[in-house]
């Protein structure tokens, strides 16, 4: 068109409030797509995080809570599963393999999780994906920990270096068990799941720091020191939650009701992927009002750009009467205009995006530190792409208000061009 | 049924609709092709409101006008657009340059909008920007530096002949000048005169010039008052 040529330097003429619009569409956009980016990434990391897993079992609770604490160590269990039950649920049938979690204690903000070396072997991640350790093994002994990759690295543990869980799972510990500490015996490779920052170590750990404690607090009368404890029979008396795998899945429904009906403990078992709809039931009225708000402020952005244009036409009606002048028609003052909105949407855009990715570089480490989600710079999803086009549409149908105007304009200004 | 006249007005009335005081009442002027008229008149006689008419830039309240062969009053809003873009090189009393684009940009403006007139500038060979150039260095702005610069830092003198290089580029049938050499010095203003009767005499194009300069009239194939068509009498 002839007319593109001419929008590029009408609105570098207009350095500022160019410059200020774009800049305000690319907050907006950023917002959009920030809020678009970090819901999928945590329903990504979510459904990640567990695949191999039929049932998840736990002390009777809410599902959406089971499901947080077991899996994403997102706050704590109200009562544990006693160990008759774990054996039960073992030998029920349908049943191919348990692992036991027990969860509750911590090393330095890190949540320690104890189980079986199974779980090494059974826990799958992004589909079909299996564990693996890039530096050490599983554990050998009942004072071995192994580390999930991030933990590995901010604490800065290598293989062979010490460790002493604490008590409890605060970021400030005042007890600890400092009598029986732990080394390192293997490092796991990047998940991008919550196992990244957690603390592996043996059941019987977990119950040997504990068999001299009593309430949350060590009994002096009854202290056992580190090497006579192998002697004890070190199986749990309780476990906070287990991982069970079927041997069909057909078995699913039959043995969660099983297991909710059953008798001598009130157990709660739940489908991973069931609980994970519920637990996004929950969380799209905060979704959609964040997206809601987004969009609003797009709007606004659309908005403040229209008005910045309509603002602009009234000392430009001279340069739409020159261009008429010289050959210009009403139609290509309209398109001039149009375009003009389009480029300002599509380098808000480009903006916004660049933003997003920057944030994203900057801030990503700490939303997993704190979070467990991993959120990545790169390639727009198809459904940003989406968003991007429906602000663009959005845009043209915006450009029309100034460019009816302009069009208006010039005709009723005719080409009598006024100093 | 073709004429040789370029122009052809009859019966011609004209006032602006903010004042309901006729500017112009013609009975007749024809202007045969290739003539070069010189057209004056004391300030306010409507000269260039005259201009205006033969320009397509507006449209008569009464009588007829033939531009070219073709009947002004009569054609549509977007056709007289394509025809003015298409045939006639306007040099405006103001000017009219877009004071944010360079000088060769604003010479170019007016090819943007017209097929016709930019394959005309690019006839001889030449690319339109070096037709541009040509003509801009034929008015005396030959320094090269000059061109990528905004119009606005040029001298009015200097703005008026790139008003003039931009109506020239493409080479118009009909060239309309309104006052152009009002802001050039004596040697510029003989030297601009020239250039626009050459430009003229090689595209084989009529020139209506409206000045208040006698010497310049020498030139010219044809001179006539305003004051002396047109009924109106101005105060
Ligand atoms: N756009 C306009 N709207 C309303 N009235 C106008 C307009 N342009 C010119 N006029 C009026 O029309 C009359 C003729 O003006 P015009 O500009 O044609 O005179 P002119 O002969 O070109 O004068 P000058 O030699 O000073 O340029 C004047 O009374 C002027 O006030
Ligand atoms: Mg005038």
């Amino acid at each position: 068109m002839k007319v593109i040529a001419l929008v590029f330097s009408s609105l570098l003429n207009r350095k500022f409030t160019t410059g200020l619009t774009v800049f305000t569409i690319g907050l907006s956009v950023f917002l959009l797509l920030g809020v678009e980016r970090v819901r999928t990434e945590t329903r990504h990391g979510f459904t990640n995080a567990i695949s191999a897993t039929d049932l998840i079992v736990g002390a009777r609770s809410g599902s959406v809570q089971l499901l947080l604490y077991s899996i994403f160590h997102i706050g704590n269990a109200t009562n544990n599963i006693s160990y008759d039950s774990y054996q039960y649920i073992t030998n029920m049938r349908g049943v191919d393999w348990v692992i036991p979690l027990s969860l509750g204690d911590s090393h330095r903000g890190f949540r320690v999780v104890g189980t079986t070396d199974e779980f090494f072997d059974r826990y799958k991640y992004s589909r079909e994906r299996p564990l693996e350790f890039i530096h050490g093994a599983p554990f050998t002994d009942i004072y071995h920990a192994v580390l999930g990759a991030e933990a590995a690295a901010q604490l800065g543990y290598q293989v062979g270096d010490p460790l002493v869980v604490a008590h409890g799972t605060g970021s400030v510990n005042v007890l600890k068990h400092e009598d029986k500490p732990f080394s390192v015996s293997g490092i796991l490779g990047r998940t991008g799941t919550p196992l990244d920052r957690a603390v592996f170590i043996p059941l019987e750990g977990i119950t040997a720091i504990h068999i001299d404690w009593s309430q949350g607090v060590p009994v002096p009368s009854q202290v056992v020191d580190a090497e006579s404890v192998r002697e004890l029979e070190l199986m749990p008396e309780s476990v906070t939650t287990l991982l069970v795998g079927l041997t069909s899945k057909v078995h699913a429904f039959k043995v969660q009701r099983l297991v909710n009906e059953f008798p001598s403990e009130p157990l709660l078992a739940i489908i991973p992927g069931i609980a994970l709809q519920e637990l996004w039931r929950v969380m799209s009225v905060a979704e959609k009002a964040l997206i809601g708000i987004s969009v609003m402020v797009i709007l606004v952005g659309l908005a403040g750009m229209m008005t910045a244009i309509l603002t602009s036409l009234n000392e430009r009606r001279r340069e739409i009467a020159i261009l008429r002048s010289v050959g210009a028609r009403p139609v290509d003052i309209f398109s001039l205009l149009m375009a003009e909105s389009i480029v300002l949407v599509v380098a808000g855009i480009a903006w916004g995006v660049c933003i997003l990715h920057l944030l994203i570089v900057l801030f990503a480490p700490m939303l997993q530190q704190s979070w467990g989600i991993v959120i990545k710079a790169g390639m727009l999803s198809s459904k940003e792409w989406y968003m991007i086009l429906n602000i663009i549409g959005l845009a043209i149908v915006i450009g029309i208000v100034p460019g009816y105007r302009a069009y208006r304009y010039s005709l009723n200004d005719g080409l009598s061009v006024r100093t | 049924m073709k004429t040789a006249n370029v122009i052809e007005i009859s019966a011609l009335k004209y006032s602006w609709a903010s004042t309901d005081t006729p500017v112009l009442d013609i009975s007749e002027l024809s202007v045969p092709k290739g003539q070069r008229l010189f057209l004056k008149g004391p300030s306010g006689s409507g000269k260039s409101t005259l201009l205006n008419v033969l320009g397509a830039v507006i449209v008569p309240d009464e009588g007829q006008i033939r531009v070219l062969d073709q009947d002004l009053e009569n054609m549509s809003q977007s056709r007289r657009d394509r025809f003015r873009a298409d045939h006639i090189g306007f040099i405006f009393q103001q000017f009219n340059l877009i004071p944010y684009l360079s000088v060769i940009q604003n010479v170019c403006l007016g090819v943007r909008f017209s097929h016709r007139r930019s394959l005309q500038a690019s006839a001889s060979g030449l690319t339109i920007a070096m037709e541009a150039q040509r003509l801009l260095s034929a008015l005396g702005l030959n320094d090269e530096s000059l061109l990528r610069r905004r119009v606005t830092d040029l001298s009015v003198g200097q703005q008026q002949r790139v008003a003039a290089a931009r109506a020239l580029l493409g080479r118009p049938e009909l060239v309309i000048a309104d006052e152009p050499t009002s802001s050039l010095d004596m040697d510029n203003r003989k030297a601009f005169v020239e250039l626009l009767e050459n430009e003229c005499t090689q595209s084989n194009a009529t020139l209506v010039f409206v000045s208040h300069d006698p010497t310049l009239s020498d030139a010219f194939d044809r001179v006539l008052d305003l004051a002396l068509i047109n009924k109106v009498k101005n105060q």
